[in-house]
């Protein structure tokens, strides 16, 4: 097989980037740990808990709308790997949750991390929940790519 | 379903990248169609007839990988 030249792999990723699906992602990332740095102040002023809480459902449906906005760019070959990964993936979200469940009943949630050599311990929580399932289907995504595009 | 899209494509002197945008679609499918790994859609397979000036059945066969 030959050799894909730089400039191709620099093409094909031009040909998906959309600055503003980038930026949405930023965005919501930003409106989520500033949310949820006000709602976890012990002084939370009770009236305020509403505001804080609707703070990042404008990035939410922002990002939202590009996702479906970048599935509707990509051609049928990627929808193919797309649904190949997400066969692996699910299924793996779904025992991971089960898994959560089990650790949160033993343990309670969010879960402390005992911290070896002397580091500071820490707490497994909502962000670690919810990122292990997002790179589970990226991971996942990858395999397949690359078992269908990799040389032979 | 074996296919002679490469063999075509090389035929006119064509790289990857610019037989992707004739067809609209990512160099990666058409590394994918060329090496047999991934059979395109009905529609794709009548556009890249067309874009070389053949019938489907010219270029796609049924059976292989």
């Amino acid at each position: 097989m030959t050799k894909i030249p730089n400039a191709d792999a620099w093409a094909d990723a031009r040909r998906m980037f959309r600055w503003q699906s980038s930026l949405s992602g930023f965005v919501v990332v930003a409106l989520f740990a500033i949310a949820m740095r006000q709602l976890g102040q012990a002084d939370l002023d009770p009236s305020m808990r509403l505001p804080w809480l609707l703070l990042p459902i404008p990035g939410l449906a922002w990002a939202a709308r590009e996702q479906v906005v970048h599935w509707r760019r990509q051609d049928e070959f990627y929808r193919m790997v797309n649904a190949r990964a997400a066969e692996i993936a699910w299924p793996l979200t779904l025992a991971w949750i089960g898994v959560v469940a089990l650790l949160a009943t033993a343990y309670g949630f969010p879960m402390p991390i005992p911290a070896p050599f002397g580091l500071p311990s820490d707490t497994f929580g909502w962000m670690e929940v919810i990122l292990v399932p997002i790179f589970m289907h990226m991971a996942a995504f990858l395999v397949v790519s690359k078992r269908y595009t990799g040389r032979r | 379903m074996t296919n002679r899209v490469q063999e075509l494509r090389l035929a006119r002197g064509w790289t990857q990248a610019r037989l992707a945008e004739e067809l609209d679609v990512s160099r990666q499918t058409i590394y994918a169609i060329e090496s047999g790994r991934f059979d395109p859609s009905l529609p794709l397979a009548f556009l890249i007839a067309r874009c070389f000036g053949l019938t489907i059945e010219e270029i796609f066969t049924p059976g292989g990988s």
